[in-house]
């Protein structure tokens, strides 16, 4: 046996990756094939499911309800906690993306030591936990809040101004979350960038901002594409964000998942969220894969 | 004019790293605030971190905690470190799959790993508790683990696994007196950052914990639902402080490896 | 930025002779002081003033980090000069960004945009000439027509070979018809061959266009063959300026003999009636300029500027020598001579033209002799 494995690079390959990928299929790609099912799976009357029924009712569900005579009504609450979510995410992106490409054109310039810490403190904060994260914009952001407090002393404001709970807070508290995505993936194709092709712009008469949107922009395009797909991707999905700051009005997708495995108790329709979902995060992903991994470098 | 240098960009940085810090540096803070309500500043007191170190029920979310980020870390950490030598061998058909397999725990919305993982234990019939959260756990900490160790392995000179490969009857031994040693910085990294996304990991837990196998995450987000409180910041600054001494290790630690040279 | 200016009749460059009148730009006691924490500062220019006419083609040259590169960005207004000016047509143009400046470059990576299409890279520096879409599409063909690479257009940069990268970068710097070409060391990608024929034609590129080039390599041989004059650089300073045969037939300075070619260095004392003793010889000089009798000095003699005869020392101004080692090129001979009473071996190669050459054998005995205009006398 031990023999045998010696003889063979094949079979030792297989044992060393054997156990990490069966614990991602088993546990992971398993249970997101079972959600997949689930999700055409008939409701059961007090939560579950029932096996051998099988409908599209939870897919319709994104866009009807029933009314008491069984009809067919449209219902968008679904519908708009998923556009909510898009222009969320969306305007997320977009606040990254202008405060997070001049922070890593400022560190891609900076000498080597110095980038080298700049971006440790760019990454410290992925590392500590979300919620709490969160949870000190609620400090910052309630009524009587920090924010609150200062505008008052400062005299900007007479009445208390309430952030919290409202899409405002939810979208600052989303770019806090992911805006270090943004900024990694820019940095790492900026510093790539050979500095001498932003003087050839200049030696041909380019202005720094004309040299800007000709040259660096362009040649951080894979990069701000990464960083784009990461922030957008993760604040799609989020959930403790806006649990903590968007208060129980304004649901994103997560929230309208969490609720049909908790207050709700339709398994089939959180799975067919979920699992549609998914497929927006695999579709973005995809979209960036096609159109920016074969860029030349 | 300095062409180096872009108006804006250096302002637009302190504003970004005041924005991502203030926030900590104002949470830390409020942990030692003598006053009840908060956020009203009235004196220093070390009070609730006291009544943090005195409460049952957080000292045994904190327990639980560490039982899944150790069980977590050591099994997922195992694993990494077999598959990325396994990768690391000359290239094979499928590798790219295998790479999108153990990648996919970073790609999947935690919601959605989330609402899964929940289905799948409930359908097969495991009882929501430790083991469940600790299994959930060791899918995502495996990217964690497996990244740093796969890049520490790039690094390597080929021609030492070569080598390896090459002695047959000695392979044990030069894995034992070669390579693990050279992985070893890429191995403790790796088992840091898994460490501490298993500490800090709330949605998936939030989900396959049940009742009994609370952890600190789950508990502080209860206590903030129920309202913010002094206990809450001192809990919350404890566990950012933790992260950062974790993550500050794992990097140094990394440094001083790539200084030392990846041989 | 600092307001332009009319440049005041500058004083005379101390190291420039034969320095034009009618100046294209000129750098005027440039400084560039490279400061950084915890260590000397670093002088990449120390009083750099130098005079370059239109049309010429000038060359920087010098050993690495003598600040040839530095002065080049100067001009060009990548770096601002500690203290000094660059004058352009009378111009004060020291503060003014690269991208006001009527100058353009050939970067040494070429610096192609990856992104961009040859043609595209041809027509950036036209965009903003006002010029019509049609007359900056002519202009391109012009350029790539000029650099022999008509058809190029739709090429990206990747596909080139780095011969075509050289050509076409050399086309996007000449296309705004700039007053003076920067090229720095752009021939050094290249491999010999290449790099031959890129002399030529850089050579003709600048007789064509009539643009005044300023090139800086650390190649002694590209510097000599291309160049109208030369500026020898060493330590951020200007050693020597003039034209190739000046520098190479009467260097001033040792390092300047030294760098260039192969050299011999005597010691001689200077002697009334212009003459240096070394040795027992007496030898004439044609100029000792600057320097007093009775002063021992340094003298530079090329090898190819030794004359041997067979023969014990017959004449006054003739050393005795032995050959102790003989080196056969096909076109000349080396020899490896110890000349009576003096301490360092002396080289001498003399051209085979014909059976009538001299040649001697190892141990031989010889007369060795100088041209009085073949002496050098260096300054230290």
């Amino acid at each position: 046996m031990l023999e045998a494995i010696r003889r063979s690079p094949r079979l030792q390959r297989l044992l060393l990756i054997g156990p990490a990928v069966a614990i991602v299929v088993v546990f992971m790609l398993l249970p997101l094939g079972l959600m997949a099912y689930v999700s055409f799976l008939e409701r059961g009357q007090y939560g579950g499911v029932i096996w051998d029924q099988y409908t599209v009712e939870a897919y319709v569900g994104f866009f009807f309800e029933r009314d008491f005579l069984d009809n067919l009504v449209v219902n968008t609450d679904y519908v708009s906690i998923y556009l909510r979510s898009f222009l969320l995410s969306l305007l997320t992106t977009v606040i990254a993306l202008a405060v997070g490409f001049p922070v890593a054109l400022y560190i891609a310039l900076q000498p080597p030591s110095r980038r080298k810490l700049l971006v440790f403190l760019v990454t410290i904060p992925f590392w500590t936990n979300l919620l709490v994260r969160n949870y000190a914009w609620i400090l910052l952001l309630r009524t009587n809040g920090l924010i609150d407090q200062w505008a008052q002393g400062l005299g900007l404001t007479d009445q208390s101004i309430s952030i919290l709970y409202t899409p405002a807070a939810i979208a600052i508290g989303l770019t806090y979350s992911y805006l270090p995505f943004m900024v990694l993936p820019i940095y790492a194709s900026l510093e790539k960038l050979d500095f001498r092709l932003v003087e050839a712009a200049y030696d041909l008469y380019a202005t720094r901002l004309q040299a800007l949107r000709r040259v660096v922009v362009p040649l951080s395009l894979p990069g701000i594409a990464a960083g784009c797909t990461l922030v957008f991707i993760p604040c799609l999905g989020a959930y403790v964000t806006p649990e903590l700051l968007g208060g129980s009005k304004e649901l994103m997708i997560g929230n309208l998942i969490q609720l049909q495995f908790g207050a709700s108790r339709n398994w089939p329709l959180g799975s067919a969220l979920a699992f549609t979902l998914l497929a927006f995060v695999l579709l973005a992903m995809l979209v960036y894969l096609l159109r920016f991994r074969k860029l030349p470098e | 004019m300095d062409i180096r240098r872009f108006p804006g960009t250096r302002f637009a940085t302190w504003v970004f790293f005041l924005y991502l810090y203030l926030p900590i540096v104002i949470l830390i803070a409020l942990s030692f605030n003598e006053n009840r309500s908060a956020t009203i500043w009235t004196g220093f007191t070390t009070d609730w971190y006291v009544q943090v170190m005195n409460n049952g029920d957080i000292l045994n979310a904190a327990k639980n905690s560490l039982i899944v980020a150790l069980w977590a870390t050591v099994i997922a950490t195992c694993a990494a470190t077999f598959a990325a030598l396994g990768m690391a061998r000359r290239r094979f058909k499928g590798q790219t799959a295998v790479s999108g397999v153990l990648a996919m725990p970073l790609v999947v919305p935690e919601i959605v790993t989330a609402v899964a993982s929940l289905l799948f234990f409930i359908l097969v019939g495991f009882d929501l508790g430790l083991l469940t959260v600790v299994v959930a756990h060791t899918v995502f900490c495996i990217p964690f683990a497996y990244l740093p160790i796969r890049a520490r392995i790039e690094g390597m000179d080929p021609r030492l696994g070569e080598a390896a490969a090459d002695l047959y009857a000695d392979e044990m031994r030069t894995f034992l007196r070669v390579t693990l040693p050279l992985l070893w910085p890429g191995i403790l990294a790796g088992a840091m950052l898994a460490f501490i996304i298993s500490l800090d990991d709330f949605v998936i837990t939030y989900f396959v914990a049940g009742a009994g196998a609370t952890t600190l995450p789950v508990y502080i987000f209860g206590a903030i639902r129920i309202g913010i409180s002094p206990e809450v910041n001192a809990i919350s600054s404890l566990m950012l402080i933790v992260s950062l001494l974790f993550v500050s290790l794992s990097t140094l630690l990394t440094w001083w490896a790539g200084r030392r040279g990846a041989a | 930025m600092m307001e332009a200016s009319t440049l005041a009749p500058a004083a005379d460059a101390p190291t420039s002779a034969a320095a034009p009148k009618d100046a294209r730009i000129v750098i005027e006691n440039a400084v560039k002081v490279y400061a950084s924490a915890g260590e000397a500062p670093v002088r990449a220019l120390d009083d750099v003033s130098i005079r370059i006419a239109p049309n010429e083609f000038f060359t920087l040259l010098g050993p690495s980090g003598c600040g040839k590169t530095t002065l080049l960005r100067t001009i060009a207004g990548f770096e601002q000069p500690t203290s000094g000016r660059v004058v352009l047509d009378g111009v004060d143009i020291t503060g003014q960004p690269p991208f006001r400046r009527p100058i353009n470059t050939v970067f040494q990576n070429y610096a192609l945009f990856p992104h961009m299409t040859v043609a595209h890279n041809v027509a950036f520096g036209l965009e903003k000439s006002g010029l019509g879409k049609d007359e900056i599409a002519a202009r391109v063909d012009e350029m790539l027509a000029l650099v022999h690479l008509s058809g190029m257009h739709r090429r990206m940069p990747a596909q080139l070979s780095g011969g075509q990268q050289q050509r076409v970068a050399l086309a996007r710097a000449l296309a705004p018809h700039p007053k003076v070409l920067l090229l720095d060391e752009p021939l050094s990608a290249l491999d010999l061959k290449l790099r031959k024929g890129m002399q030529i034609e850089l050579k003709r590129l600048q007789r064509d266009t009539g643009i005044t080039f300023v090139f800086v390599t650390h190649d002694q041989e590209e510097a000599l063959t291309m160049s109208d004059r030369i500026a020898v650089m060493k330590d951020g300073k200007v050693l020597q300026i003039g034209p190739p045969q000046e520098i190479y037939q009467r260097p001033q300075v040792r390092f300047v003999a030294d760098f260039i070619g192969e050299t011999n260095f005597l010691k001689g004392r200077l002697e009334p009636g212009g003459v240096a003793r070394i040795g027992e010889a007496a030898v004439p000089l044609a100029s000792a300029q600057g320097h007093a009798e009775g002063e021992t000095v340094t003298l530079a003699v090329r090898p190819e500027r030794v004359f041997l005869h067979p023969g014990e020392a017959a004449s006054p101004d003739t050393l005795g020598a032995t050959v102790e080692n003989i080196i056969y090129f096909g076109t000349d001979t080396t020899y490896h001579l110890r000349v009576d009473g003096l301490p360092d071996p002396l080289v001498a190669r003399v051209q085979n033209r014909d059976q009538s050459s001299p040649t001697f054998g190892q141990g031989a005995r010889v007369r060795v002799g100088f041209p009085p205009d073949g002496l050098s006398v260096l300054r230290d």
